[in-house]
C-alpha cells in the first residue's frame, strides 16, 4: 500500500506538471537558456574575430613575433547568463508552482474531505514538497541535459568529466536555492486568507532579495563608479588598494552585509566559483573550491531548511481551509 | 452626443478609479513605497559619491607617499551630480513597472470578481469609454505618485551636504520623472490588458510580468549582448560599448522598435546626464507609442470580451 505521502507527491507532481503556468514558465525557462547560451557563444565568436583581426595586422606589420594571448574556451563560462536567469526567473518559477499548490486546495471542498480522512498534516506538507521536488529536478535535469547537448553541438567540443560534475553539483545548489522560494512562497499562500495578496507579497519579497538588494551592493562599490574602475584610473597596485579599501572598512562591511543577507548572492557565489565563472576558480579543483565556499553552501541549505519549516509550520486546518470570501 | 455628455461618464468613470485607489489604500501605498524607494536611492546615492570621493582623497595621499608625482585628476569631476538618483532607475525599471502592472491588473479584476462589469457594459457610456475612464484614472494616479517622487528628490537634494542642484539639473530630473511616468503607463495598460483577456486571475498577473521579463532581461540581452545582472546596473548600461558582430547587429535591427525598456534607460541616462549619448527623440516617441498601442489593445480586447463568460477563476 502507498504512503499518504507519496500519493499526495504524486498527484503533485501530475497536477503542476500540466497546470498552464508550470508550462509556460518552464518553456520560458528553455528559451532563456537558449537565448543566453547564443549570446554567450556569439560574444566569443566576436572575441575570437578581434583576436584574428589583431593578429592579421600584426602579421601584416611583419611583427609575428609578437604575442597576444588567444581567448580561452571554457565551457562552463557560457553558462553565466543561464545561471543568472535561474537566479531570477527560476525563484519566479518556484513561486508560482509554491503559491499554486496551497491556492488550488486553500478553502475547497477537497481539502475539507481530505482533513477529514486520516491523513496528517505533515503528510499533506511532505507530500507537496516531494512531489514538487521532483518536478523541479525533473526540469533541472532537462535543462542540464539541454545545456550539455547544445554547448556541445555549439562549440564541437564535449563537456570533461569534471566540467559535467561541476554542472551538476552547479544544478543541485539550484534545486536548494529553487526549493527555498517554492516553500517560503507555500508558507505565505497557507498564512494569508487572500491569495493574490500571498502572490504579490512573495513576488515583492522576491523583488527585493534577488533585484534589488544584490543590486544595492553592486552599484554602492567604489570601484563601479568610473567606467572601466575606480581603481584602473588611479593607476593604484593590488596592495595600495587593499591599503586605501581598508580605511574604508565599515562602508565595506554595509555593502558586504547587504549583498549576504540575499540568499541569491550566496546561491550565486556557489554557483559561480563551482562553474569557473569567478575567475580566480576557473580550472580549480572541487575540493578547492569547497574549502573556499563552505560557507556559502552553508547558508543555503540553513535557509533551505528554514523554508521548508515555514512551510511545515504555517499548514494548521485552520489556514488549509480558510480562503478570501 | 455632444462633447459635454460624452465628457461626464469619462469623469465619472475617472474619478470612480481614483477614489476606489484611495479607499482601498493602493494610492497611498504607492506613494509610500515610492517616496521610500525614492529617499533610499538618493541616500545610497550621495553615500556612494562621498565615499567615493573620500577614497580619492586617500588614494592620493597613499600615492603621494609612494613617490608618485603625477597622479590622476579625479575620475568623478566628470560624472554629473544628478548621477546621485541612478538607482531610480533601476528602481522604477523593476519596482515601478511591477507595481504599475499591479494597478492595471487589479482595476478590472476587482470590478469582475465584484459581478459589476455586466451591469457597467450594458450602460450607454459604451467600451471604449469605459475603459478609457478606467486608463485615464490609473494614469492619473501614477501621475500624482510620479509628482510625489519628484517633490521628495528635490527636498532631499536640501537635506544633502555640498549637493546644489542647478535650474537646468532640476529641468533634467523633471525630464527624467516625465519620461519614467511614460514607461509606467506601458506596463499599467499591459496589468489591465490582461485583466481584461485572461480569465485566470493568477494567470492574467503572470503573463504581463513575463512581458516585463522580455522587456527589462530579454530583448536588451539580445541586442546588447550583456548578461542579466549586468543590466541592472546604471554605470555599465551607461558605457558598456554595443556587442559587435553580426548576430547582435541583426536582433538591434529586429528588436529595436520593441525594446521599450532599452529606450527607458538611455533616455533615462541623458536626463539624468550619466549618459555621453546624445538625446534620442526616436525613443521617447517608441516609448510614448508601446504605452499608446498598449491602451488600443485594451479597448480591443474589451470589446470582444463576453459579459457572458465574465467568471473569473
Amino acid at each position: 500500500m502507498t504512503s499518504p505521502t507519496l500519493t499526495i507527491a504524486k498527484k503533485e507532481y501530475r497536477d503542476s506538471a500540466r497546470s498552464a503556468l508550470f508550462i509556460t514558465l518552464a518553456g520560458f525557462m528553455v528559451l532563456l537558456t537558449t537565448v543566453s547560451i547564443l549570446v554567450a557563444s556569439f560574444n566569443f565568436q566576436a572575441e575570437v574575430a578581434q583576436y584574428n583581426a589583431a593578429l592579421s595586422q600584426l602579421t601584416a606589420a611583419q611583427r609575428a613575433g609578437a604575442v597576444i594571448p588567444p581567448p580561452s574556451y571554457y565551457p562552463l563560462l557560457m553558462l553565466r547568463g543561464t545561471i543568472e536567469y535561474l537566479e531570477i526567473i527560476g525563484a519566479v518559477l518556484a513561486i508560482v508552482l509554491g503559491y499554486l499548490a496551497v491556492a488550488k486546495e486553500k478553502g475547497t471542498n477537497t481539502s475539507r474531505l481530505l482533513l477529514t480522512r486520516p491523513v496528517s498534516r505533515t503528510a499533506l506538507v511532505g507530500g507537496k514538497i516531494l512531489g514538487t521536488s521532483l518536478l523541479i529536478l525533473t526540469l533541472l535535469a532537462l535543462l542540464e541535459g539541454f545545456i550539455a547537448l547544445s554547448i556541445t553541438a555549439i562549440g564541437h567540443v564535449a563537456f570533461s568529466t569534471v566540467e559535467m560534475l561541476k554542472l551538476t553539483l552547479s544544478f543541485a545548489y539550484t534545486y536548494f536555492y529553487l526549493l527555498f522560494f517554492f516553500c517560503f512562497s507555500a508558507a505565505l499562500t497557507l498564512f494569508f486568507k487572500d491569495l493574490p495578496r500571498a502572490l504579490l507579497l512573495s513576488f515583492a519579497l522576491w523583488l527585493v532579495f534577488v533585484l534589488i538588494i544584490p543590486q544595492i551592493g553592486d552599484t554602492m562599490d567604489p570601484d563601479n563608479q568610473v567606467p572601466g574602475g575606480f581603481f584602473a584610473s588611479m593607476h593604484t597596485t593590488q596592495d595600495q588598494q587593499s591599503v586605501i579599501i581598508a580605511q574604508f572598512q565599515n562602508y565595506e562591511n554595509f555593502r558586504n552585509a547587504l549583498e549576504v543577507s540575499s540568499i541569491e548572492k550566496h546561491y550565486e557565489r556557489l554557483v559561480f566559483a563551482t562553474l569557473g565563472i569567478k575567475g580566480m576558480y576557473n580550472d580549480k579543483s572541487l575540493s578547492y573550491i569547497m574549502g573556499d565556499k563552505w560557507p556559502d553552501l552553508a547558508l543555503l541549505m540553513a535557509l533551505y531548511v528554514v523554508g521548508v519549516g515555514a512551510a511545515f509550520l504555517f499548514a494548521s486546518n485552520k489556514r488549509i481551509m480558510a480562503s478570501s470570501p | 452626443m455632444n462633447s459635454s455628455r460624452v465628457a461626464s461618464p469619462l469623469r465619472t468613470i475617472v474619478a470612480h478609479e481614483l477614489r476606489t485607489l484611495r479607499r482601498e489604500g493602493t494610492f497611498s501605498t504607492l506613494l509610500g513605497i515610492f517616496s521610500a524607494v525614492t529617499l533610499f536611492a538618493v541616500f545610497i546615492g550621495w553615500s556612494t559619491r562621498s565615499t567615493t570621493l573620500a577614497i580619492y582623497a586617500a588614494t592620493v595621499a597613499t600615492l603621494k607617499a609612494a613617490g608618485v608625482s603625477h597622479i590622476a585628476p579625479n575620475p568623478l569631476l566628470g560624472v554629473s551630480t544628478l548621477a546621485i538618483f541612478n538607482n531610480l532607475i533601476i528602481y522604477t525599471l523593476l519596482v515601478g513597472a511591477l507595481l504599475a502592472i499591479v494597478i492595471g491588473h487589479r482595476s478590472f479584476v476587482r470590478d469582475r470578481k465584484s459581478g459589476v462589469v455586466p451591469l457597467l457594459l450594458s450602460r450607454p457610456a459604451g467600451r471604449p469609454l469605459y475603459i478609457a475612464g478606467k486608463l485615464c484614472g490609473i494614469n492619473v494616479a501614477l501621475l500624482l505618485v510620479i509628482l510625489g517622487m519628484f517633490v521628495v528628490s528635490a527636498l532631499s537634494t536640501l537635506f544633502i551636504p555640498a549637493l546644489h542642484l542647478s535650474g537646468g539639473e532640476f529641468l533634467s530630473l523633471a525630464a527624467f520623472y516625465a519620461v519614467s511616468f511614460v514607461y509606467l503607463t506601458f506596463f499599467a495598460a499591459i496589468g489591465l490588458l490582461f485583466g481584461v483577456y485572461m480569465s485566470n486571475e493568477s494567470l492574467a498577473l503572470l503573463a504581463p510580468v513575463l512581458v516585463w521579463i522580455a522587456v527589462v532581461f530579454i530583448l536588451p540581452e539580445l541586442s546588447t549582448g550583456q548578461n542579466p545582472v549586468s543590466l541592472l546596473n546604471p554605470v555599465t548600461l551607461a558605457h558598456a560599448p554595443a556587442a559587435s558582430g553580426a548576430f547582435f547587429s541583426s536582433a538591434r535591427a529586429i528588436l529595436s522598435p520593441f525594446s521599450f525598456g532599452q529606450d527607458y534607460t538611455a533616455l533615462a541616462l541623458h536626463f539624468l546626464r550619466i549618459s555621453p549619448g546624445p538625446f534620442d527623440i526616436g525613443a521617447i516617441l517608441a516609448l510614448a507609442a508601446a504605452g499608446v498601442v498598449a491602451g488600443a489593445a485594451c479597448v480591443f480586447a474589451l470589446q470582444k470580451y463576453s459579459t457572458t463568460a465574465d467568471q473569473i477563476a
